[in-house]
């Protein structure tokens, strides 16, 4: 790769990596795989732009490393695996897809525990029952540690799950897990139940960036691009274009753009042909006030992108690299 | 690349701690110490098991090719007990000494402690009279660091005699006591369990206030029987680890609780007041002697032994006055039972805890003894000890 290209690190299989590309091309930027080579690819019309596909477990990692620039995946795996998150990245947007919860779940059976308390009275009592501590299977050790030290739990041990979580407690290997879950009918077919206070995360997937990464003036000016191209669809989306020509009654028509201008509607006056954003909840309330103005030749379209000369994410991030 | 935090013992550094060992190794042989090496390397899940979770982040963990999972050993007093155990010393006392290099995994940006470092400890296993032992293992821990050359430093010391005695000696439902008891270490814990507590317990119990309450007055057999019909309907079939008389066994406790109230603002008053006893250890004993007597709860037995323990420190020259009690004090492992206490040279600033010890009379038994042996040890820093005294030999 060349020097000074942005490197991003997208998930290579799984539900997750469908979404990420998903997202990417609804965006007008999407992801070419690389020809004949698996592991990489580019983005259409981003020549700076190196990806990388990676194994999901591996992406918090190369971000803290600085080995890749930019990262998506879900924020459990990012919280749970890096070292000192805080520190080493950046998250720039949560994108709103990949969402999972990673809670606390015990057998249903357990009619006298709803919630941690609950819990920390049972692994006190198990320790000293059964001589051995109450076992809390998950792949998310950390994660799990630090919840239940949260929670003044000491009395139990991890017994680290490598793959179906929530069949552990029915097999044996362990009397709790804590584990994703997005619907809670995996827990319900395995007899589990949730505890009140049992949520250790509301997760989705993020996109992060490196603070430990080498950035150059190109990567930098790169991912500026990307977060326009990303920034300006979600925008675009949300708002509609209302064009319009002016009437005889310049007075009210200023009336009415002014008092959409101070409800947030972007206007643009050029002689007698205006144009104005705004939400596609207020565009019938806003051709209404036009209407009443006089104004005439009204559309509403919506736009490809809408573009902002602001970059309030990428300017924090910056601040933020100029300090470590 | 060099590993952060890894020390490199060049021949000088290794020259002035041959020099402080040689000090030290003469004051535990005159009381009747043996040497000892216990293994670098253990099973991963011994510590674990003895020292929870919180562990496993400082821990250093991998696989041998068989693929057993083991670890360097972050202290040496599981090792020694399990040497103990091992040994012909099986069914009496012994006094074991040991001068060896423990690994603590330090995160980058923490306190910057290294990754490994020795510790020169005693452990006194077997011997029954505890308050003998514990002013033994103080007493030679002070002369050891006097043979190696450090004069100022404070004695910190504690008693969870003192505090398990009064929790035992309250009125309030056992599993109580045994929340109460848990969550010593966590001071911030234990002040949200105290304000749970008072309002009668916790969340869980209050939604299943109703079932509860049909408990009441119900015997063993027949909570069984209603837990039974309970899962029944719900239609499942598996209780997952524990049994439905442990289950039982809980809801009529909390049954039996629900009755009983809140924990009252007097007893909160009562451990509140406990708490903030702290200063010279004649002093804080008097203290507590009137706030026990003023709560109308005998602490006779384990202010006995308090004294006696200072008593026999007095007895070997040293001055106790000068040290300093506090109730909170009670170290960061939860394995210890009684007696508590570290050496601190303040100038020292992030190494200044040069050693620390204590009284941990179940952790043999749970290592595998046929019963509980009373056990008190103590472990000098041995790095922290040389810095602390100049460095000179």
């Amino acid at each position: 790769m060349s020097r000074d290209k942005l490197i991003l690190a997208i998930q290579s299989k799984g539900r997750l990596a469908e979404q990420t590309q998903e997202f990417f091309a609804q965006s007008g930027v999407p992801v070419i795989t690389g020809a004949g080579r698996e592991y990489t690819g580019s983005i259409k019309g981003m020549d700076d732009v190196d990806i990388v596909f990676l194994q999901s477990g591996e992406i918090p990692g190369q971000l803290e490393s600085g080995s890749v620039h930019l990262g998506i995946t879900g924020e459990d795996l990012m919280r749970e695996k890096c070292f000192q998150m805080d520190k080493n990245l950046f998250v720039l947007k949560p994108l709103g897809f990949g969402r999972a919860d990673l809670v606390v779940a015990v057998p249903r059976a357990w009619i006298d525990v709803d919630d941690m308390a609950d819990l920390d009275e049972v692994c006190a009592d198990f320790h000293i029952r059964h001589r051995r501590r109450l076992r809390v299977a998950t792949k998310y050790l950390s994660l799990t540690r630090d919840f239940f030290a949260r929670h003044g739990i000491a009395d139990y041990r991890i017994a680290e799950s490598l793959g179906a979580t929530e069949g552990a407690p029915a097999s044996g290997s362990a009397e709790v897990i804590t584990d994703i879950t997005s619907t809670g009918a995996t827990l319900m077919a395995n007899h589990l139940k949730l505890l009140d206070d049992g949520l250790i995360l509301r997760s989705q997937a993020c996109l992060a960036a490196s603070l430990r990464a080498k950035w150059g003036p190109r990567a930098l000016a790169s991912l500026r691009r990307l977060l326009d191209m990303v920034e300006g669809k979600a925008r675009a989306a949300d708002m509609q274009v209302v064009r319009f020509t002016a009437g005889r009654n310049k007075a009210a028509l200023q009336r009415v753009l002014k008092s959409l201008t101070t409800s947030g509607c972007k206007v643009t006056l050029e002689g007698a042909s205006g144009r104005l954003q705004c939400a596609n909840d207020d565009v019938h309330s806003v051709i209404g006030a036009l209407h009443g103005a006089g104004c005439a030749g009204i559309s509403a379209a919506r736009a490809e992108y809408i573009f902002s000369e602001h970059a309030p994410v990428f300017d924090d991030f910056v601040r933020r690299l100029k300090k470590s | 690349m060099r590993i952060a935090g890894m020390p490199d013992y060049d021949t000088k550094t290794l020259a002035r701690l041959g020099a402080q060992d040689a000090k030290i190794a003469p004051v535990f042989a005159r009381h009747g110490y043996a040497r000892i090496e216990p293994p670098v390397i253990e099973p991963a899940d011994v510590f674990l098991e003895q020292s929870g979770e919180d562990i496993r982040r400082r821990l250093y963990v991998f696989n041998d090719p068989s693929g057993a999972e083991l670890c360097l050993r972050p202290d040496l007093t599981i090792p020694a007990c399990r040497m103990y155990l091992r040994g012909a010393h099986k069914r009496g006392p012994a006094r074991l000494w040991y001068n060896g290099p423990a690994f603590r995994f330090q995160a980058e940006g923490e306190a910057l402690r290294p990754n490994q470092f020795l510790q020169t400890g005693v452990e006194c296993l077997g011997v029954t009279d505890a308050a003998k032992a514990d002013a033994e293992v103080l007493g030679l821990t002070l002369q050891a660091v006097a043979a190696a050359g450090l004069n100022n430093f404070e004695v910190h010391i504690g008693d969870l005699g003192l505090f398990f005695g009064l929790i035992d000696k309250l009125d309030i439902p056992a599993r109580w006591r045994e929340r109460l008891k848990h969550q010593f270490w966590r001071p911030d814990y234990f002040r949200t369990l105290l304000s749970r507590l008072a309002k009668g317990g916790m969340n869980g119990a209050q939604q299943r206030g109703m079932f509860l309450a049909s408990l009441n007055g119900l015997n063993a057999r027949q909570v069984r029987a209603s837990v039974e019909e309970m899962l029944r309907l719900s239609g499942i079939n598996s209780t997952g680890g524990r049994s439905i008389d442990e289950i039982a066994a809980r809801l009529m406790q909390q049954s039996a609780d629900a009755e009983a109230g809140g924990l009252s603002q007097e007893i909160i008053d009562l451990l509140n007041r406990f708490f903030r006893v702290s200063g010279t250890p004649e002093a804080a004993v008097r203290i507590i002697r009137d706030i026990a007597k003023a709560a109308r709860v005998s602490l006779k037995d384990e202010i006995s032994v308090f004294e006696r323990r200072l008593a026999l420190l007095r007895a070997q020259n040293i001055d106790t006055s000068k040290f300093r009690y506090a109730a909170q004090f009670g170290r960061t492992l939860e394995y210890y039972t009684g007696f508590v206490f570290e050496l601190r040279a303040p100038r020292m600033g992030e190494h200044a805890q040069i050693a620390g010890g204590g009284r941990y009379d179940r952790l043999l038994k749970r290592l595998g003894a046929a019963r509980e042996i009373p056990a008190v040890g103590s472990a000098i820093r041995a790095e922290w000890l040389l810095a602390a005294c100049g460095g000179n030999s």
